[in-house]
């Protein structure tokens, strides 16, 4: 009887793919993260043709690698996975170290962002705020207060699309060691 | 398509500027907690709305491709049928250019390599020794060598006086093997009722033997009826008919016979082989091989059905009824009462 893949959950395909063996389980699976992949390989390797061969490359490895490991948490993984292929590629086509970049994170999560004393920490919020550089105190105001998008602080700013998305990644990691530093978190 | 986080509706709503203000930065906040649909977002948003979904076009189809061949079981089977059907293929081929059905005359070299070929793999070690004509030279009676002398020399319980019957067959060769000397006169007695396909090349060619008008009664239709319902036994049903006592006689006798007849370097014989010996008109041949295969197969369905074909191609329509009758003892004694009416007809 022909499987309804489609409705099926992530965790229910992955779950059948380690115990039937299908892997038509774990292409559906893949599927549903393909313009993801897709999406983080022509970021890093910046062209199209590169990064659909880079895609095919990673949808291999993992069906060779899932045989082995069952990883608790597909997506966090398949990125993980994704972004060092990337690296990789890139590391073998200018042959220079890219291993700093490895560890280094690309963004804060909310996760590590947690305002745990959120009371508290509004306190110190708009003091710090008010330290941070113009176009990140801007940019972080316009998104966070005002909850503006994007486009909008663009919009309103004058800057890029990838310099508002810039400012707000660095004005949240200074606002973190700002709190930090006074004692908010 | 939203599965576990997976938003591909608003992922291509905020990469083609289709949001709301506020549906683009409930999104951004999203991404903001989420590295990976962040970096695809920037990676997505790097490409035209053409060139992007060509490219996840392109990727979808190559993903369906590169599962579908996962599917071993299916191409497995499919190549094991397209090799039988090339072999198929090839066979027809060499039988096409074959001698006409008039030509009944031996054609040993080609007749060993079709066996050769048939079942190359069960062949001795040394294949030179293999020929169908040492074979046929050794057993097989001709007008010249009609006092078979390997009757006598499995026979050796029978005493010398006993008379050898006339068209002393491999058929008997076997039957002599599997039981005592008074036991096997015994059944060569009942030969009549053809318990066992016997020679019908006894000491002439049939066309000159037979009594009967074969124009009158020479049915083409009912032998390729009997050839295509002897080609749809099943392989296991040959061996499975066989009782394990018959089995070790038949190994036993080949044993014993196998210095002096070089037959048990021989290719069993081939099913196939036989019917297309019999559509081709090698009537000779094809009584050969039929009794070879009563040595292998003794008294299975399908060596009383290639018989009975050969019978009726030979004009001998009442022993083809004769010999159809056993099977009316088998399972496919429905199949045996069909065929009989339409000998009959």
């Amino acid at each position: 009887m022909q499987k309804d893949r489609a409705n099926d959950a992530d965790s229910v395909l992955l779950k059948r793919y380690y115990a039937e063996g299908n892997e038509k389980d774990f292409t559906e699976l893949f599927s549903r993260y393909t313009p993801l992949v897709y999406g983080v390989c022509v970021k890093y390797l910046k062209d199209s043709d590169i990064a659909q061969d880079a895609v095919m490359q990673i949808f291999t490895r993992l069906l060779a690698v899932l045989r082995k490991e069952q990883p608790d948490h597909f997506k966090a993984w398949l990125y993980t996975l994704s972004k060092n292929h990337c690296l990789s590629e890139l590391r073998k086509q200018r042959h220079t170290p890219f291993d700093a970049q490895l560890h280094e994170p690309f963004m804060e999560t909310d996760d590590e962002l947690r305002l745990e004393d959120e009371e508290r920490l509004m306190e110190g919020l708009a003091a710090a705020t008010q330290a941070l550089p113009e176009g990140q105190r801007i940019c972080i105001e316009l998104f966070f207060m005002e909850s503006k998008s994007y486009q909008e602080i663009v919009d309103h700013s004058g800057y890029t699309y990838n310099e508002v998305k810039s400012f707000i990644q660095n004005g949240k990691r200074n606002l973190r060691n700002l709190l930090e530093k006074g004692g908010y978190r | 398509m939203k599965k576990e986080g997976i938003h591909w509706d608003q992922i291509s709503a905020y990469i083609e500027g289709r949001m709301t203000p506020a549906e683009a930065h409930a999104f951004e906040l999203e991404m903001q907690g989420d590295a990976f649909l962040s970096d695809a977002v920037d990676g997505l948003m790097q490409q035209n709305d053409a060139s992007r979904k060509q490219a996840l076009q392109a990727l979808k189809v190559k993903i369906a491709g590169k599962s579908a061949p996962r599917n071993t079981v299916f191409y497995r089977a499919a190549a094991v049928i397209l090799l039988m059907l090339g072999t198929a293929l090839v066979f027809w081929l060499r039988f096409q250019n074959a001698d006409s059905p008039s030509q009944v005359a031996m054609d040993n070299a080609q007749v060993q390599e079709l066996l050769e070929d048939s079942v190359s793999a069960q062949l001795s070690p040394d294949p030179a020794e293999t020929t169908v004509s040492k074979f046929v030279e050794a057993n097989i009676p001709t007008p010249a060598n009609s006092e078979y002398e390997s009757v006598t020399q499995v026979q050796d319980a029978v005493p010398e006086d006993t008379p050898l019957q006339s068209d002393g067959s491999i058929a008997n060769i076997a039957d002599a093997g599997f039981e005592s000397a008074a036991e096997t006169r015994s059944m060569k007695a009942k030969s009549e009722v053809l318990d066992a396909p016997k020679s019908v090349f006894d000491n002439a060619m049939p066309a000159s033997t037979d009594q009967e008008d074969m124009s009158l009664l020479y049915n083409p239709d009912v032998v390729e009826e009997l050839l295509s319902f002897a080609s749809s036994f099943t392989e296991p049903e040959l061996e499975s008919k066989e009782s394990y006592q018959s089995k070790v006689q038949r190994k036993k006798t080949v044993a014993e016979n196998k210095d002096r007849q070089n037959d048990a370097t021989l290719p069993p014989p081939s099913r196939s082989i036989i019917v297309k010996l019999i559509r081709d008109g090698r009537y000779e041949l094809a009584d050969q091989e039929i009794q070879r295969m009563q040595i292998y197969y003794p008294n299975t369905p399908v060596v009383s059905v290639l018989h009975a074909a050969l019978l009726i191609r030979l004009n001998k329509r009442q022993d083809a009824i004769a010999r159809m009758e056993s099977l009316k003892k088998t399972s496919y004694r429905k199949d045996a009462e069909r065929l009989i009416l339409r000998i009959q007809q």
